[in-house]
């Protein structure tokens, strides 16, 4: 069950479009697949420290990657 | 690094699930009112006692040697104890108090039908509240796994 169900997240469009894996993206961030799996999921909200740190792999904002449900 | 971090992550929690169900029996079977269950044989419930303490020892050691963990790179480390590590962490502490609290109601409720001795209740409180995080730990560790 999401922790937030308000919070939609494109993450793994962003990761899709960067040509990376979960486990590459994971990688790069210094956490498991499974978070990143979560999180794209929605089952899981990451921290702005790790939310500043996808933006800056993905090479976008945060605001790009989690989003509010209208 | 992926494929160590998720071996390592499933390997601690298979020792997790495996150590709350040994300390599990370890402590109850070494109640009184589980040797009467046994038809009041307390050898019965002796050796099993004694088993589900060796078995819990030795996932204990296994757990603090962390073969496998110590070796790893800074980065396969870090992503064994990162956020959503961190926050299953935290749930199943909370987790734990919930059944501590439950399991103390459900005690204190038997206790008004029969009669439970002061050591036997705090003994099930306990291990209602050490063995409830572990499970709760290994379970919301195996979601999306």
């Amino acid at each position: 069950m999401p922790d937030h169900p308000d919070l939609q997240t494109a993450l793994k469009d962003y990761r899709q479009a960067a040509g990376l894996t979960q486990a590459d993206l994971a990688a790069k961030v210094s956490v498991s697949r499974k978070t990143i799996n979560t999180i794209e999921n929605g089952i899981f909200v990451p921290t702005t420290v790790l939310a500043l740190r996808l933006a800056r792999v993905l090479d976008c904002r945060v605001e790009d990657l989690f989003s509010l449900r209208d | 690094m992926s494929d160590e971090v998720e071996k390592l992550s499933r390997k601690r929690r298979r020792v997790l699930i495996f150590m709350a169900i040994a300390f599990v029996i370890w402590q109850l079977a070494g109640l009184q009112m589980f040797s009467d269950f046994a038809g009041g044989d307390r050898r019965v419930t002796g050796v099993v006692s004694l088993f589900a303490f060796a078995f819990w020892a030795a996932m204990l050691v296994i757990l603090m040697r962390q073969r496998g963990v110590k070796s790893a790179p800074p980065e396969a480390r870090a992503a064994l104890d990162d956020e959503l590590v961190q926050q299953n962490r935290m749930r199943a502490f909370r987790t734990g108090y919930w059944v501590m609290l439950v399991t103390a109601a459900i005690v204190f409720t038997a206790s008004l039908f029969f009669t439970i001795e002061g050591n036997v209740a705090a003994q099930l409180v306990l291990v209602a509240g050490v063995a409830g995080p572990m499970l709760a730990f290994a379970r919301l560790e195996g979601r999306d796994a």
